[in-house]
């Protein structure tokens, strides 16, 4: 019987968790409603560290390790006195209302106070401890944090040169590891088996271990200090690119090709015209997620450009925020939201490219 | 078909070479940069003996086949920051434009990387010239790479008598004489007045010898004991009240006594007494050789953390950001700490209201001091040693002032001195007892709390591994780690 | 992989290889579309490889410079190795800390990217935009983020444990205590995984919709079709990632690195390998040893990889392989 029929049965039951279930998967709205809900309750979660970096980008170094600080950007109000500047408390007062004070002279027992109001009038001597009182906070974002990131890092400089390495690595992955993964994957030849086992283990062993020999190797031929070590390998594909495409390109399946071949189509325009339009997600996919690393690798550009500050990447000028001996979080927090806007839009825009399902035409079986 | 692939690998290869061609030849990448001398000078260059053609083309570039190029490294120690990127620049374009036989380039490395950048550097045979300004710390971790000065001293007559003959003898090691004295950092106490004044108590002593006066009275010598009870009285809770108080609650703390503020287990100990750290003259017979003192200043320190009345942030505390990211002095909720002159560059936010007073002594009454130092090397596998010494003579000398002020160190040079401690009362005009540095001048520590250790790296991050420990864990035994410390630490020197 | 292995054959040289002119045809175009990856991986990464593993027969330190005369020593470096209670105990700790770290970082990103292709989202378009946005952000500031957050004494997750109801006194050590440091790490990881996410998002959408349909039609339930039609459709992309993470998993040393300061505290549970291989490099300028350690990795991960590949024949669908 079909529980559709059930329900339209006018008989009045007591609600089950099963009905109730069956009430929402019939109910369009609902449906898309408790999706969203659920949705939205993991991204909130998800997201929450990021709003501590928002905020934290706004904050100046001072709110973060002042005392009951709220958590939104404030600083607390002050009051010049005498060459000194003192805190504003909000002090009980014995007729039970809060007066907002300046702190004078603290004490363990009893604190010395100031009436901003009335500075000339007898400071007011208040018992108890001074500690328990709330500072009084103003709401006071601090945009300046961008701007001096802008301009400790130069910021137009690293940017530019973090998209060109971005752009330039991009275009030398797509043209090669396309190229290299259509062979693995639609051609026979003799040791490709043992080719592509090869290729995967390259990836095994550590990058640490082979750096000095490949610095080493750069060195002798003149490359250290410029861009080269960092852009000319990636146009020689590398084996997760190649990997994933290939995993990819075997999901299609030969009988366009085959098709394409039969219409006297060479490899080339077979993989033009049939298998990259098929790929777009994973080219898109690919796209995205060499330029996001791209934007942040930080170590190969530090070890290559150490000598050259005017080529560094944003990823290796950003952390000179951060050496062991000056942490300055606002700062670095202000610089990393900044970097991240170009990619994040490059990302939104790149969505557009994710076909909604793929439907095959075409194929008589 | 085929002819098309070929044609698309051949494109391949020559888009690479094009890509390697567009990388401009070694001699050109000196050219254009903020190190670049300006055109007076060009002038007095002699015709260039190399390429001529390529000079003559360039009008921006100076002729820099002639000049020595000697790289200037920069990250071990001090000096990455961006705050500080200027002074040194300017300092090395003045010394390309006031002669031209020698062209100094720099390099920046972050501090976090510095050492992996250096290690692949000097691996792969391409070192720099100049490292610095680095400390003990940072130049041991490199022991036995470093050029023995002595020859080229005597070769251009170099004059030591600006600097205190003590801090010179320090460099001259087992390795030879690797430094010259360029910045020293005596210690002090830190210590935040408002706080004081806030708990009724006296301010610590500012001579040595005297004594402190507690709150009831009494007169006690100024030591480590003493320093633990007054810091216990300035750690207090949100509700205010202090450690020694009944309902004190520790898990509100929001003000500290104490903190030993970048301080490891060796400096910190340095402060209790300073011997060799290890006994016997060659591998297979190393032992670790800690003193009792030493043991004691640890075990001070771990009660500090989590004793019935503690005084000491613990490491989750001090690095999360209410206390300082790790810089626990710097968020102004400190009352005290020992550390050294270079501190002065990271308390920007500290307040205005601490100042400085003299370093407590041990039980027995003796005075621990430690001064740190930092200088400039020059690396072993340098090809062009006497231009480097003379890039180091300059740095040590007229470009010293510039770089001591952005370092925030205090200058080794006797005649320095007057004005660095006039810039500095400047920059902290609330701060009285400047003298307390020349008084722990007296106070350094010989042999170096950050002196050759047999297998340098590996017993040092075994240091920071048990320091951890302490700070994190309050469920150990300290003796039985510190047993386990000391088994490793041999086991290391004999590897 | 092992498939492929198994068909490699050694041939005696005196056979000669019989292909027609169309298969010599096919294995010369192949050849020529890898030839980029050949000549690459000759210059850039054959000769570090080989140059490390004649490393691990010496006694080279990072001071002696590379280039200088190599003094050889054998196999003390392998003999060493075997009998470092150090190397192993590290290994067990990437191992014990991947049973936990491997099912989420594959079952995350899958669950999250169903969500996103749920035709019942609406506006998945921006909610993709939005779980990607954290794998953007840079190293140097998630560290400082994750370590606020984290922190035992006033991280917000701390506090909001607090304020759910856990008495202050149990509330989690995370990276400070040896029971609550793996998962203090997975929580930092899970929001690393927008790029699995991502790949496996257009791995579902290359499943073709008509056997969605004809699923539909045969009267199967959500469940029954992710089993029967969803997985085994995309379980190429969920093999990738797999190798990928077992990979990334013994390769893990970064964030030990930075919120333990490489000391493998809390009681020597962070000491992962490949953390251990970057110290006897960088801190205790041991390249020989530290080269040992890496190609004892690679043996690792070789024989995992292999493991792997030959189950995959089992769960793995390849529509269009032969």
């Amino acid at each position: 019987m079909n529980a559709k029929t059930n329900l339209r049965t006018k008989t009045v039951h007591a609600f089950t968790w099963k009905q109730a279930l069956q009430r929402v998967k019939d109910n369009r709205a609902m449906r898309s409603a408790l999706t969203m809900i659920v949705t939205l309750v993991v991204l909130a979660i998800f997201l929450s560290p990021f709003l501590f970096m928002i905020l934290t980008a706004l904050k100046s170094p001072d709110q973060l390790v002042a005392q009951g600080a709220p958590i939104f950007p404030a600083q607390a109000a002050t009051y010049p006195y005498q060459g000194q500047v003192l805190d504003i408390y909000k002090v009980p007062m014995p007729d039970g209302t809060l007066k907002n004070l300046a702190l004078l002279k603290p004490g363990r027992q009893e604190s010395t106070f100031i009436d901003p109001q009335a500075p000339n009038a007898e400071p007011i001597v208040w018992q108890g401890a001074w500690r328990s009182n709330q500072r009084l906070w103003v709401w006071s974002p601090i945009w300046s944090n961008f701007s001096e990131v802008w301009r400790d890092i130069n910021f137009p400089r690293t940017m530019a040169n973090t998209l060109m390495y971005a752009l330039v690595t991009e275009i030398g992955v797509l043209i090669s590891c396309v190229l290299v993964a259509y062979g693995f994957a639609r051609f026979r030849f003799p040791g490709r088996n043992f080719l592509f086992v090869l290729l995967i283990t390259t990836i095994f062993l550590p990058s640490v271990v082979t750096l000095i020999p490949t610095y080493t190797f750069f060195m002798k031929i003149g490359w250290i200090g410029t861009w080269l070590p960092l852009l000319v390998p990636a146009f020689f594909a590398n084996a997760y690119d190649v990997f994933l495409l290939r995993q990819y390109f075997y999901t299609l399946p030969r009988e366009i090709d085959e098709a394409a071949m039969v219409d006297g189509a060479g490899p080339l325009r077979i993989l033009w015209s049939v298998i990259l339009p098929q790929s777009l997600p994973v080219l898109v996919a690919i796209t995205v997620f060499h330029i996001v690393w791209a934007w942040n690798d930080y170590f190969l550009p530090m070890i290559y450009l150490s000598a050259k500050p005017e080529l560094q990447p944003i990823s290796v000028a950003l952390a000179s925020f951060n050496g062991l001996y000056r942490t300055n979080p606002t700062l670095v927090q202000a610089g990393s939201l900044m970097a991240m806007i170009a990619p994040l839009i490059l990302f939104a825009i790149a969505q557009r490219f994710f076909v909604q399902g793929i439907v095959i035409t075409g194929v008589e079986k | 078909m085929k002819n098309r692939i070929l044609a698309l690998a051949a494109v391949w290869v020559i888009f690479s070479m094009i890509l390697g061609a567009c990388s401009p030849a070694p001699t050109v990448t000196v050219a254009p940069q903020a190190t670049q001398a300006p055109a007076a000078v060009q002038a007095t260059l002699p015709p260039p003996t190399a390429a001529p053609t390529l000079q003559a083309t360039q009008t921006s570039a100076p002729a820099t086949s002639n000049r020595v190029q000697i790289r200037w490294f920069v990250g071990l120690g001090t000096g990455s920051r961006p705050d500080q990127q200027d002074a040194q620049k300017a300092v090395v374009a003045q010394f390309n434009a006031s002669q031209d036989k020698i062209e100094l380039v720099l390099e920046v490395a972050n501090y976090d990387t510095a050492r992996d950048v250096l290690s692949t550097e000097i691996a792969s045979g391409n070192g720099p010239d100049i490292v610095g300004p680095v400390g003990w710390l940072g130049s041991n971790s490199f022991y036995g790479q470093w050029l023995d000065l002595s020859t080229y001293m005597q070769k251009y007559n170099y004059d030591t008598s600006d600097f205190d003959p003590a801090t010179v003898k320090m460099y001259q090691t087992d390795e030879g004489t690797v430094g010259i004295p360029f910045a020293v950092y005596p210690a002090a106490v830190f210590y935040q007045t408002k706080m004081f004044d806030e708990a009724r108590l006296k301010y610590p002593p500012t001579q040595y010898g005297e004594h402190y006066t507690l709150p009831d009275g009494t007169q006690v010598p100024w030591n480590w004991d003493t320093l633990a009870k007054i810091a216990k009285i300035l750690t207090v809770d949100k509700n205010g009240k202090d450690a020694t108080e009944s309902d004190f609650d520790r898990n509100n703390i929001i003000q500290y006594g104490y903190d030993p503020v970048y301080q490891e287990l060796f400096h910190f100990a340095g402060f209790w007494g300073s011997q060799k750290p290890y006994s016997g003259d060659s591998k297979g017979n190393y032992k670790a050789n800690i003193p009792d003192n030493w043991k004691a200043a640890w075990k001070w320190w771990f009660d500090g953390l989590w004793g019935a009345q503690p005084y000491v942030p613990t490491g989750a505390v001090a690095n999360s950001a209410d206390f300082g990211s790790g810089n626990p002095f710097n968020s102004g909720k400190i009352a005290m700490s020992v550390t050294h002159s270079w501190y002065l560059t990271y308390a920007g936010q500290a307040g205005k209201n601490w100042d400085f007073a003299v370093l407590p002594a041990d039980a027995q009454g003796v005075v621990n001091g430690r001064i740190d130092a930092d200088t400039f090397r020059i690396w072993k596998g340098t090809k062009h040693p006497d231009e480097a010494f003379q890039v180091l003579s300059y740095l040590l000398g007229d470009g010293a002032p510039k770089l001591l002020k952005v370092y925030g160190a205090m200058p080794a040079r006797k005649t320095l001195l007057k004005q660095w401690y006039a810039d500095q009362a400047a920059a902290f005009p609330w701060i009285k007892n400047w003298n307390i540095f020349t008084l722990d001048m007296a106070y350094p520590d010989i042999p170096s709390n950050e002196g050759y250790l047999p297998n340098f790296n590996e017993a040092w991050n075994r240091t920071i591994t048990f320091k951890t420990l302490l700070q994190t864990d309050k469920t150990i035994d300290y003796n039985s780690e510190f047993d386990n410390f000391v088994n490793d630490v041999t086991a290391i020197y004999n590897k | 992989m092992f498939e492929e292995l198994r068909t490699i054959r050694i041939r005696p040289t005196g056979e000669k290889l019989k292909l027609t002119p169309q298969a010599r045809r096919e294995a010369r175009t192949g050849l020529l579309l890898i030839s980029p990856w050949i000549i690459g991986f000759m210059a850039f990464t054959l000769i570090p490889m080989v140059a490390t593993l004649v490393f691990t027969f010496s006694d080279l330190k990072i001071t002696s410079g590379i280039l200088s005369p190599i003094k050889f020593v054998g196999l003390q470096n392998y003999i060493r190795l075997a009998k470092d209670p150090q190397v192993w105990s590290s290994l067990g700790i990437t191992l014990k800390y991947g049973l936990i770290a491997l099912p989420v970082s594959i079952l995350v990103p899958l669950a999250i990217a169903l969500l996103m292709n749920s035709k019942w989202l609406k506006g998945s378009t921006v909610f993709r935009s939005l779980f990607y946005m954290p794998y953007i952000v840079p190293f140097v500031a998630a560290v400082f983020v994750w370590g606020g957050m984290l922190n035992p004494s006033n991280g917000w997750i701390n506090q909001a444990l607090a304020w759910l109801g856990v008495p202050k006194g149990s509330l989690p050590g995370w990276v400070n205590s040896t029971t609550w440091v793996y998962p203090a790490y997975v929580i930092m990881g899970i929001w690393g995984i927008g790029n699995t996410m991502l790949i496996m998002i257009s791995g579902l959408q290359g499943v073709p919709t008509e056997l969605y349909d004809a699923a539909k039609m045969d009267g199967a339930g959500w469940w029954k079709t992710l089993l029967n039609v969803t997985l085994p459709m995309v379980s190429p992309v969920i093999f990738y990632n797999l190798v990928l993470s077992i990979v990334a998993l013994f390769q893990f040393f970064l964030v030990p690195l930075v919120f333990n300061n490489g000391t493998g505290e809390p009681g020597g549970s962070t000491l992962f390998y490949n953390l251990l291989i970057y110290k006897t490099f960088f801190t205790y300028q041991n390249m020989a040893y530290g080269a040992t350690m890496a190609w004892l990795l690679f043996l690792v991960i070789l024989v995992v990889t292999l493991v792997l590949f030959s189950t995959a024949r089992y769960w793995v669908y390849y529509p269009s392989d032969r």
